[in-house]
């Protein structure tokens, strides 16, 4: 093996291997599980879409059904939804959480698209999509070995890449979000959508959709100055380009998670867009070292 | 194409499932790159050529040019007098009121006389339960049901909702009508009043027809 294969690999290995705690896997487990319950609990008897209009899923072909396994009644949709529910609540106490995972990412993968499945098959950010895949990721690993209730996790586990790639693997889920978003902008209209204009018709049309009167909303206010609108804009797409620093560097989380939380209040402010998954962002947090620093305080 | 992205996911859980069942063996490892290494390549093509295979998706946001011509949803409840009051759009939830304008400005041609009274009824009906549920206690949105107003937004947050009593009759809806709000951006922000209300379609239920809401 050459010296740049063996450095390659190892950087691989140090990345997805290196010894992880496992309360930081366990934590990533309660985090994902306790991100989507909020939003189910928030999205009352999403199964009874079933029994809206037959127009209204007209357009939804039998394939996309299969695809998702939308083909039961919704008795059965709804005691499953109650499974959900259930699944979540163990996932988040460690009451057989590999299994709790497993079950909630797949539940999860069933019914996150009943939001949506009318218009389209893709329910991204709604909440639920990190979770499903993240539930899943961490039901494929040892994310019970802190942090549960049953069975009862061994004592004191030693650090170990076991509890690394999973959490690492969640975290690059996460990380894309801001990429991708930052490559969509570029890859669907180019660098001029990071023109003051073009966020300015963003500002006016998103609020005068979703505010009433539009003249009172922040976005309103900072649309009438150009020179704000290029400033989000770019500053906008150097988060999320910049964003996956946070993988490789603590000087970087220590910067771009706040800055991270300040984007989302900002659209959510600006652009009447709220981001269900910002308590994700605790994804990055070394708890095990936090948990060492108040031990030691 | 709905199969192959459902092969595509049952290809990642089959590859955890995989990599879980090799636990402390020595090629773990080998398992647990197949997989990181599989999430990879789906999420880096879904990614760069921004074609979903959800949950492998390309988390595309405001990444178009504004429309300069822009539509949304308005339905107005009709009392017994004939007024109109303007519903709040959450009485639709769990689907959620973007879906719905989405769903009906791409259907709107398709949809015949038995689906705008179809949906007519429908939409009065969530109408009429909305209006009972916020003068009974205070909330018209049915998500809100546990957590209140501590529920997750949906990701579009529609701040025209209904706040006080005075938005709703003390009486039944009897009727009801579906508007599309039509307007250029740039003239509406000269001129708030520059909105064009189009009536999509109009529903009553037909006198002695003996269902109840």
């Amino acid at each position: 093996m050459t010296a740049e294969a063996s450095s390659g690999g190892s950087a691989w290995a140090r990345f997805w291997y290196g010894p992880e705690p496992a309360v930081n896997l366990a934590a990533a487990r309660v985090l994902l599980a306790a991100a989507a319950l909020w939003v189910v609990l928030s999205r009352h008897d999403l199964p009874g879409i079933l029994a809206y209009p037959p127009e209204l899923w007209a357009g939804v072909s039998p394939e996309r059904r299969v695809r998702f396994l939308m083909v039961f009644g919704v008795g059965l949709e709804r005691a499953l939804y109650a499974l959900l529910h259930v699944a979540l609540v163990a996932a988040v106490v460690g009451a057989w959480p590999r299994v709790a995972c497993l079950v909630s990412g797949l539940l999860l993968y069933h019914f996150a698209p009943f939001e949506t499945i009318i218009r389209t098959p893709n329910p991204y950010l709604r909440g639920l999509t990190i979770p499903c895949l993240g539930l899943l990721v961490v039901s494929f690993s040892r994310c019970g070995d802190a942090l549960a209730v049953w069975p009862r996790p061994p004592t004191g586990p030693p650090p170990s890449a076991q509890y690394r790639w999973p959490l690492r693997l969640v975290q690059v889920l996460f990380c894309q979000i801001y990429l991708f978003a930052g490559w969509s902008k570029l890859f669907t209209t180019g660098w001029s959508w990071a023109s003051a204009e073009n966020v300015r018709g963003h500002l006016l049309a998103l609020n005068q959709a979703l505010v009433a009167p539009p003249s009172s909303s922040w976005g309103y206010a900072v649309a009438a100055h150009p020179l704000a609108c290029a400033a989000l804009a770019w500053a906008g797409l150097a988060l999320e380009f910049a964003f996956p620093l946070v993988l490789f560097s603590r000087t970087a989380r220590w910067v771009l998670l706040p800055a991270a939380a300040l984007f989302h209040a900002a659209n959510s402010i600006l652009f009447r867009i709220f981001f269900q998954n910002v308590p994700l962002l605790l994804l990055f947090v070394d708890w095990e070292s936090l948990a060492r620093l108040r031990r030691k305080g | 194409m709905d199969l192959a992205r459902l092969g595509c996911f049952l290809v990642f859980v089959a590859l955890g499932l995989l990599a879980a069942r090799a636990g402390p063996r020595p090629d773990a490892r080998r398992w647990a790159n197949l997989l990181i290494g599989y999430v990879l390549a789906v999420t880096a093509v879904v990614g760069l050529v921004q074609q979903e295979s959800w949950p492998f998706t390309t988390w595309s946001l405001v990444s178009g040019t504004p429309a300069r011509h822009m539509t949304s949803l308005e339905v107005e409840g009709l009392d017994a007098t004939g007024r109109g009051w303007v519903v709040d759009l959450r009485v639709v939830q769990p689907l959620s009121p973007e879906e719905l304008a989405s769903w009906l400005k791409a259907n709107e041609a398709r949809l015949g006389p038995s689906g705008r009274e179809s949906l007519g009824r429908f939409l009065l009906q969530r109408a009429e339960e909305g209006r009972q549920r916020f003068l009974d206690r205070g909330r018209a949105a049915p998500n809100q049901w546990l957590l209140g107003p501590a529920d997750a937004p949906y990701h579009f947050h529609d701040a025209k909702t209904w706040r006080s009593t005075a938005q709703v009759p003390d009486s039944p809806f009897t009727a009801l009508r579906a508007y599309f709000l039509e307007w250029d951006i740039d003239e509406r922000y000269e001129d708030d009043r520059r909105v064009t209300r189009r009536l999509l379609f109009e529903y009553k239920p037909p006198s002695g027809d003996g269902r109840s809401l």
